[in-house]
This record gives C-alpha cells, structure tokens and sequence, in this order.
C-alpha cells in the first residue's frame, strides 16, 4: 500500500539523518608544564583573602582570612602609614574640625556619610579610600600620614564598609557586600614603637577605647580589627607572598580618563609591591595558538622594562571580564610574568574563574618558573 | 444579517467541494468577526497569507513566512532560540499569536512573545494579520496586532495524504552527519472522511536546524577568544497533531490536539583551560554547554452551534509550555560530554482558555450584536536562569483574567456597516481594564471599500519587568511588582478597490494609515545615577504608517508590489534626560511574482523585501546617540514543478539571494553588564533549497 511505502520512505530519510555518525574525531592538547593553584575564594560571595608565594611547594604556598578579619593595616617600617580594608569596600573621611573623639554626635557626622563611601560614581570619593595603585607611602588619600603632633591627627569618620553577602548566587555574578557594617569615629596619633588607636562604634554611647599597637616588622603591615578590638594576622610575612586574591576598591572610568571614583572590583589580584614584585601582562598576538605561545615562552623571551613595580594591579580584574554577552570568562589571549619577592621569575597564566557549576570565585591558575 | 449566514453556508458547502473551486471564491478570514466572512466584507483589514503562498515560500516555518511581510521584523534570540515578531517597532510583547483563533501558550504567558519558529506549517490553511490594536476582540496583548494561524481541517477526497521531505542548505553547509550542517524536514499529513460528518487528520512534522556557524567557528573550535558555537544555534523539533471534527447542519465541532518537542543546543563560546590533575599534566578544554529541551501541549474544543436564532461559537483549551535546561561540561577535543546536570524546569506555563460568543439575538439583518466572554487561568512559573538575579528563588504567577465583550453590528445601510466594541477585563492580579473599539465599514462601489479602525488594548508587565533583580554593591537594577498594564490604540484608514481592465487584467490596489499610540509604557529608568534602575510606567510611543498595495492578475501571471513609511517616536524619560520625541522613518517595499507554463505547469516565484535603515535614539548615560539598525533586502526564488500525473511536486530554489546574515544595529541599549555587540544576527545568509511532495 502506498502509505507504508511513504511511511517506510520518511522513516528511512530520519534514520538515515541520524544514524550518520557525527564527524568527530579527538584532538590531543599539550601537557601542562608547570603546576596549577585553585585559590579557595569562598565562591561567588568571594568571602576570602588568598596569599599566594609562588616559590613555595604547592601545597604551602597559599594562605587566607576572611575578608572581614581586618579593619586597618599599620605600617610597620620607618614611616607612619594606615590603610583601610579596601576588600570590604571601606572608606575613612576626616570629620572637620574635630579632635576630640567623644564630643562628635551623629548629628555633625551626618552630611559626610552621604560622601564617605564607594561606588557612588563621583570622582571626588575618591579621597576616602586608599590609592588603588598601592603605593600607600606615598598616598594623599584615605587616611593621612600620622603626624608626630597628636593634635594635628583628625578623627576619622569610618565607613566600616560591607559584611560577607550570605544569600544565594545566581551562577556567573559575584556579590561583593552583604549587610552595612556600620559607622565608627577612629583618631591614631603616634605611640613610641607604634600606633595609638582611639575609636568607638558611632551608634554607641560608650566612651572611646584606646589600643596601642607596636610595630613588627616581620610583616609590612600589622592588621587591627575595630570590630573584635584586637590585632590579627593577616599577610604572610615580609616576602612570603607575591600575589593576593582579594575583593578590592579600584577606580573606575566613565570614558577613558574621566574617573567615575571608587568602584569594587570582584576576583581581583594584587601584586606584593610593598616587597618588591613586579608583575607585566604579555599579550598573546590574535590568530597564534595561545597554547604554544605560552608554552614556548622563555627566559629571553622577558622584557625587564615592562615590569610595574609601582602599581599593584598589573594583573588587576585584567586577567578576566564579566561583561559581555557571554558573561563572566578569563581572557584566553594573555599571560603574566612575575618576578617574586626573591627575584625569581614565572610565567603564569589563568585557566578558570568559575566552577563546573558556573559559580563565581573559583579561579584556577598554571604558573612555572623560569 | 442573512448575507452574513449566507457566507456562512456558503462556507460549509465549500468546505466539501474541492480545492480547484476554492481558489476562485474569494478568501475568507475569521480575525476580528463574528463568523467567517469574505475578506472583502471583513470588518477589520486582514493580510492574508493562504496555503498556497505559503507552500510558493517553501517557508519551513511563521516566522519564515512573516519576514516577508512588511513592518514585520522577526528578531532571533541565539542565546534563547527563540524568534519573536516586531510589529510597527513593538516586540513580541506586543503581539498576540493566535492558532485557529485562540492564543497559543508561550513562555512566559499566553499568547504573547511567542517564538515563532515553535509554529510549524505543515497542516497550515493560511495566516491571517490584522496590524493595530484588537483588545476588545483578543484581549490584553493584542496590542500592535494580530498573528491568527489557521489550521486545515476539511479534505475532499475520502482518503488524502501529502508527504514531504524538503533539504536546505544553510549558507555553505549542508551534511547529513550527526551535528552536521543544513536544514532538514520531512512531513506527512494524513486526512480521512470518517463518514459525510466526522473527518480525522493527523500530521507530523520533524524540521532539524544544524545551526549556523557564521562569525563562530564550531562546537569543535578550543580557542579561548570567544569563537567557539555557532551565530545560530542548532535546533531540532517535532510536531504531532491531531483533529477530529464533526459537523451536521448548522453544529459543527472539532477537537484538536498538539504536542511540539524542541531540542535547542547552546554552545558556550566561553572555552576553559582544565588541567586534569593526572599526575601527568594532562589538560583539555571544556565548554559549559546547555541543552533546552520545550514540550508543548495544545488542546482545543470548538463549538459552532445555533441556539434558536442564537449564534454560538465556543472555544474550550487547555495548554501546557514547559521549558526545561540542562547543563554539561562538553570536553571539546575530546569530544565527549563530561558531566551532565540534571534537566530542571525554568518556565512553565499551564492555561485554561475559554471563550464564547454569542450573536445573532435578533435574527435581523439590519443589525446584530454580540456578546462574548472570555476567560483564561494562566498558571506561570519562572526560575533560576529565567531572569537576572533569580537564584533559587521562584516567580510563581498565577493569573486569572475574565473579561466581557459586547460588539453591536449596524448595516446602516447597504453601503456602510459601523461596529462598535468594548471590553471589561477583570482581573486578580491588575485593575479593571476597558477596550473600546469602533469600525466602519463604507462601501463605495462593488469593487472598493475604506474602512476606519479604532481600537484599543492593554499589556501586561512581563515577568522580567516585575521580579527582575540584579543589585550589587556596585548595581542595582530591579523589577518592579506594582507596575500597570501598559495602554495603547490605535487609529487607522484603509481604502482598497478592485477591476478589471479590457486585456483581462486584474488589478487590485490599496492604501492604508495606521496611527498606534501607546501610554505608560514600561521601561527601565535610571532613578539614581548612574546605576539604579527600576522598571516604570512611565514612557509615551507613537507609530505612524503609510502603505500601499497593488495587485497585478492575469491568467498565470501574478505580480504584487508593496510599500511602507512607519515613523516611530520612541520618548523616554529618565532622571536627568529626556529624549527627542521626533519620528523616526523607515522605509520598506517588496514585491512579488509567480508565473506559471500552462504547459508544463512549472510555476516560478519570486519574493522581494526591502528594509531601510531604522534610526532611534538610544541613551549614552548623559544623552541620546541616534542609534542605526542598517537596511537590508531580502529575495528568494523558488521554482516547483509537478510530476507525474501531479502527484509529486518537485520544488527547487534559493532563499536569501542576496546573502544576508548579520546586519549592523547601533540602535540597541546595553544594561547592567551585558554590552550590545553592534550587529544583529536576523539572517543566516543564502541557502539553496529542494522540496520533494508526494500527495493524493
């Protein structure tokens, strides 16, 4: 019958569209040469510092703190230096006029906590957070260097910036801040060794407290925690990192060259310039194969003069883009070199910023030294 | 009254004659009427694209179809592999989708943004488009118009049967492998004349996409430079339906059932390094690669009845849209899937439709009225990748929307009919709703009408401008759940006439105007700088568009010309901006031909589109740039020749001559993170195609 013959016609045509076998055969890919990290952020909350020492064996070159361990960092070399938990997305503000720390009511501070933040796309806050280079020897912003006059030290207005976000993430975002952290008044002035800290929660009627916090130089800095009233540990000590994973205050730009302010970046990556590291991005040139450009990369191939030992972010949010209509990806088509604290040199390259599962915060990287 | 029962019968006797007849009766619409009425004494202006256009287009597909329409602009999504219709610069917000007179169920609700590539043609009598506004007549929706897809459902003979298998090549690729290249469908309708009153029709069509790399090079492609996939996406569907349909007298009734299953893969052009941790430093790249797999299910009962005088048409339906994803880690050299999550559901639709009408109370052919009611319970969900932000958290809408209508139907006298309509939506979720509407109808001579068009109509806020969410400490852009329906109307003129001329030609003209007019329109606005956002109602839009038609007949000659002038101002308002309001105008013509040999009955066709460049301010954070959506044509040429005693037909052709794929568009805002690309992909460029039929 003519129907069975059409039906065994059209069956046949499907079959024979799918029982042709796709024409895939595999490829092989290049044996990784190096080693790979998988610094533990938190995921997409990124709640984690990660320290990472390149010249470490894997297995003890990484360490972390939760983001909010810390409130402020002191300098522990020659110079009085103070700098805010950027991670947090914090910012400090001077309260005009104002040198006693338990006279300040609310009242007076409430018009500068409209300013004294992040992210309010303004180049003018700026002022409140520290240089995003790094460079904070020699910073005019955040707070200032302590003066050797206990009266010519302000009291600080803190924005104590944003908890870790603990809610569900959508795959592909990050939440970089979860509740207000609150408001405190903060006044350091020298002590002999060190730092004397005054500072008191805004919102409480309690006078102020007082720490005195004596410099060790086996860190750069010494970190302090406003919240918990005590010192912590936070970097690895002096050269015993090179590159930091961190959530960070960086400066963002309208159009090229007209700053929009404070803005914070997610799967951020410092270089250690306070001990030395410098770091520089080689661009892979489009139609090479990424694969062999890395890999036949050497020693000679290094261009010394393009190391950024004053700027922290030489690595930056450059090695990954969350824009775009495909969504959070690291660029394929780049590589750092990184001379570490003890003057080796790598070369290292990121392979991944999420998980299986899309989730945000699980970089991985290959490095090797050269 | 008695011409309009006349048709009616006229209609139902048709419907048992055979099809040669039927082409020299003149084509009858449903959209917008109280029974089935010649095109000529529609109401409303109907386009309309009959069966046998359809089959000249070897068109796989509505959304095929209508691109050839003019001021319709089919919008492909490749992330979605959805393609929706823009009407009069409106999306498929805006649209209302109609399968044989009722809305189909989409994604996010009933009737409107709906993908027209899910309507396949393949037991299609024709389609039927009414631009403006028709709330009175269809409800919230039916905004910037009307898609209403007519199915076939009479056969002459006892037994009938049409098979067919059509291959495309999609630009340059064309394989028959698994994950291979081209367009491939096969389809098969069977009819069967039960007895005089019960006719049964099955059909079955499987229409597999291979995608289009385009500016991509492949799922095989393992750079990391986001080259990886394809422009479009490949896409695999089946579509089963059934019909059942009695009729005896004045009642005729019909039950319909249909079932789409669509397979779409998205290939992620974000490829990652992944070590294997091996010990050996084995590496591989992996993609995260997504499958969507969409169940349809329509069920339709018809009732068309008489109750003593009364004219009963009654529409009884259920739906169901689940659309579900699966995520897997494809190792690209390797060729193989990784791992597999499991298949979760992110849209789900189910609706309970009804409508009724009644007409005809006063059995008196001066003048009618009808009453209808219409009433649907529309049980949505979304979740997860649904919308920005969503998470774990899941939007679950239940709406249930009943409304009242009441036309009245004057012949004031034997040249002009004037229609008054209005509406009462209630519903659970919104404020009451009012449609009004009003249409004339003047006949100036036999062969020429003009009729004037006021209608209105409402849309409701869709789930992305309720529950969207995308707040970070740098961001903040959210839905907002206690926005309104937007309300709009429109105005409209259409003149057409008709004769004859001493050579024996026909000729038929047309000149139209339609003004759309929408208010609160909801858009998302900047309400701290520079980066809170919230959705309002807030924003004003006005269409104006000018065509004409011409028709040229004679004997195997067919050539029709058209052209269009849509000017559209767009206002949008936000904190500290507030855009030029000026028209914007583009301009579009097209033309076609077909021709057949009387002797050897080879018919040729050929379909022209011109589409000027759109021009529309798009926001720069501190002003308006004139953004540019670039012009493109579009011609396809399709030769058919029928074989062996007509029972094959033999369709060769080429679509998209001219090789259209991408075409620049500047005219795009960018939110949040996503950035616009510059270009929209509508084409995927030239394709050569064969069609194959076998039918008795």
């Amino acid at each position: 019958m003519k129907l069975v013959k059409i039906l065994f016609i059209l069956s046949f045509v499907i079959c024979l569209q799918s029982c042709l076998a796709a024409d895939d055969d595999p490829v092989s890919v290049p044996p990784i040469t190096g080693q790979t990290l998988d610094p533990d952020l938190g995921g997409a909350k990124q709640g984690n510092q990660v320290w990472v020492d390149l010249s470490e064996p894997k297995d003890r070159s990484m360490t972390s703190n939760l983001r909010t361990d810390w409130d402020l960092g002191f300098y522990s070399g020659d110079e009085f230096r103070v700098v805010i938990n950027g991670s947090i997305i914090m910012a400090a503000g001077k309260i005009p006029d104002a040198t006693d720390i338990d006279a300040i009511t609310s009242a007076q501070v409430a018009s500068l906590q409209n300013e004294v933040m992040v992210g309010s796309f303004l180049a003018s806050n700026l002022q409140y957070v520290d240089n995003p280079n790094g460079m904070f020897l020699t910073q005019t912003t955040g707070i200032a260097p302590i003066n050797a006059n206990d009266r010519d030290n302000p009291v600080y207005l803190i924005n104590m910036g944003r908890d870790i976000y603990n809610g569900t993430i959508t795959p592909g975002s990050a939440i970089t801040g979860g509740n207000e952290r609150g408001w405190y008044l903060l006044q350091i002035t020298r002590a002999n060794t060190g730092y004397k800290l005054k500072y008191k929660d805004l919102s409480s009627a309690n006078p102020h407290m007082e720490y005195i916090l004596t410099k060790n130089s086996d860190y750069a800095l010494n970190f302090f925690s406003l919240k918990n009233g005590k010192e912590v540990t936070i970097q690895p000590k002096r050269k015993n990192w090179d590159i930091g994973f961190t959530v960070f205050t960086n400066e963002v730009f309208y159009s090229p060259g007209v700053s929009a302010g404070s803005y914070v970046y997610a799967d951020f990556v410092i270089s250690n310039i306070t001990d030395g590291v410098g770091a520089y991005q080689v661009n892979i040139p489009a139609g090479t194969n990424a694969d062999q450009y890395y890999n036949n990369f050497k020693t000679s191939d290094i261009d010394a003069s393009k190391f950024i030992f004053n700027d922290q972010r030489a690595i930056g949010d450059h090695w990954r883009t969350v824009t775009g209509s495909n969504g959070a990806q690291v660029y394929g088509d780049r590589f750092y070199i990184i001379k570490d604290a003890e003057g080796f040199f790598f070369k290292l390259r990121f392979n991944k910023m999420v998980n299986d599962k899309g989730e945000r915060g699980y970089p991985q990287f290959e490095y090797e030294i050269l | 009254m008695m011409s309009v029962l006349g048709l009616l019968s006229i209609n139902m006797v048709l419907a048992q004659k055979d099809s040669v007849n039927q082409k020299n009766i003149e084509e009858v619409v449903i959209t917008g009427q109280y029974n089935p009425q010649s095109i000529n004494k529609s109401i409303y202006k109907v386009e309309v694209i009959n069966e046998q256009q359809i089959k000249n287009m070897a068109a796989t597909n509505v959304a095929e179809v209508l691109n050839q329409s003019l001021n319709i602009l089919i919008t492909p999504d490749t992330k979605s592999g959805n393609s929706t219709a823009n009407i009069l610069g409106l999306d498929g917000n805006y649209v209302k989708i109609l399968i044989d007179n009722i809305p189909v169920v989409g994604d996010t609700g009933l009737g409107s943004n709906i993908d027209l590539t899910k309507l396949s043609l393949n037991n299609i009598e024709r389609i039927e488009v009414v631009q403006g506004s028709m709330g009175v007549e269809y409800g919230n929706g039916a905004l910037a118009g009307v898609i209403n897809i007519i199915t076939k459902k009479s056969a002459s003979q006892k037994v009938s049967l049409r098979a067919s298998v059509q291959e495309e090549s999609v630009r340059d690729g064309y394989s028959w492998r698994k994950r291979g290249k081209g367009r491939h469908i096969q389809n098969l309708n069977i009819g069967y004349n039960l007895n005089n009153n019960l006719y049964l029709s099955l059909s079955f069509n499987h229409n597999d996409f291979m995608g289009y790399e385009g500016s991509k090079m492949g799922y095989k492609y393992f750079e990391r430079d986001n080259n990886r996939g394809y422009d479009w996406n490949p896409k695999n569907q089946y579509d089963i339906n059934a019909l059942l349909k009695y009729s005896k007298g004045n009642t005729s009734l019909f039950y319909k059932i249909s079932y789409l299953n669509e397979k779409f893969n998205f290939y992620n052009p974000v490829v990652e390094r992944d070590p294997l941790n091996d010990g050996e430093g084995g590496v591989t790249y992996t993609s995260k690669d997504r499958e969507y797999n969409t169940e349809r299910w329509i069920n339709q009962f018809n009732i068309q009845t008489k109750l003593g005088n009364i004219h009963y048409l009654g529409d009884f339906s259920y739906q169901n849209q689940d659309r579900q994803y699966r995520d897997y880690i494809y190792d690209i050299p390797q060729r193989s899937m990784r791992t597999k999550d499991e298949s979760l559901s992110y849209y789900d639709t189910k609706v309970f439709y009804s409508r009724g009408m009644f007409s005809n109370f006063l059995n008196n052919n001066k003048f009618d009225f009808q009453l209808g009611y219409e009433l649907d319970h529309t049980n949505g969900y979304a979740a997860l990748i649904a919308l920005e932000g969503l998470g774990n958290n899941i939007i679950k809408r239940k709406i249930f929307t009943y409304a009242n209508f009441i036309s009245g139907e004057w012949n004031v006298n034997d040249k002009l009919t004037l229609r008054p309509g209005a509406r009462l939506s209630l519903s659970d979720r919104f404020e009451n709703q009012f449609n009004y509407s009003l249409s004339a109808r003047y006949k100036t001579s036999e062969n020429s009408n003009i009729r004037g068009v006021f209608g209105s109509a409402n849309r409701y806020p869709t789930y992305e401008e309720l529950f969207m969410y995308f707040v970070n400490t740098n961001h903040d852009v959210q839905g907002n759940p206690d926005l309104d329906p937007e309300k709009g109307f429109s105005v409209g003129m259409f003149w057409d006439q008709n004769f004859s001329t001493t050579g024996n030609w026909k000729i038929a003209y047309s000149l139209n105007a339609l003004y759309l007019d929408v208010k609160d329109r909801i858009e998302l606005v900047t309400i701290k700088l520079p980066s809170t956002f919230k959705y309002l109602n807030i924003n004003a839009y006005k269409s104006l568009l000018f065509s004409a038609n011409v028709d040229f007949r004679k004997d195997q000659f067919i050539f029709g010309l058209k052209t269009s002038v849509n000017g559209i101002s767009r206002e949008m308002i936000d904190l500290a901006q507030t855009s030029p309001t000026d028209f914007k105008y583009n301009l579009q013509a097209g033309a076609s031909a077909t021709y057949s040999l009387k002797k050897f009955q080879t018919q040729f066709a050929l379909y022209y589109k011109y589409s000027g460049e759109e021009q529309r301010y798009v926001s720069n954070g501190t002003g308006y740039d004139l953004g540019k959506m670039g012009d493109f044509h579009m011609m396809d040429f399709i030769v058919t020749q029928p074989l062996w005693k007509n029972q094959f037909d033999l369709s060769v052709g080429v679509k998209n001559i001219f090789d259209v794929t991408s075409v620049s568009n500047t005219a795009v805002n960018s939110v949040g993170h996503e950035i616009s690309t510059g270009v929209s992909n509508l084409f995927y460029g030239r394709s050569y195609i064969a069609r194959l039929t076998y039918q008795f």
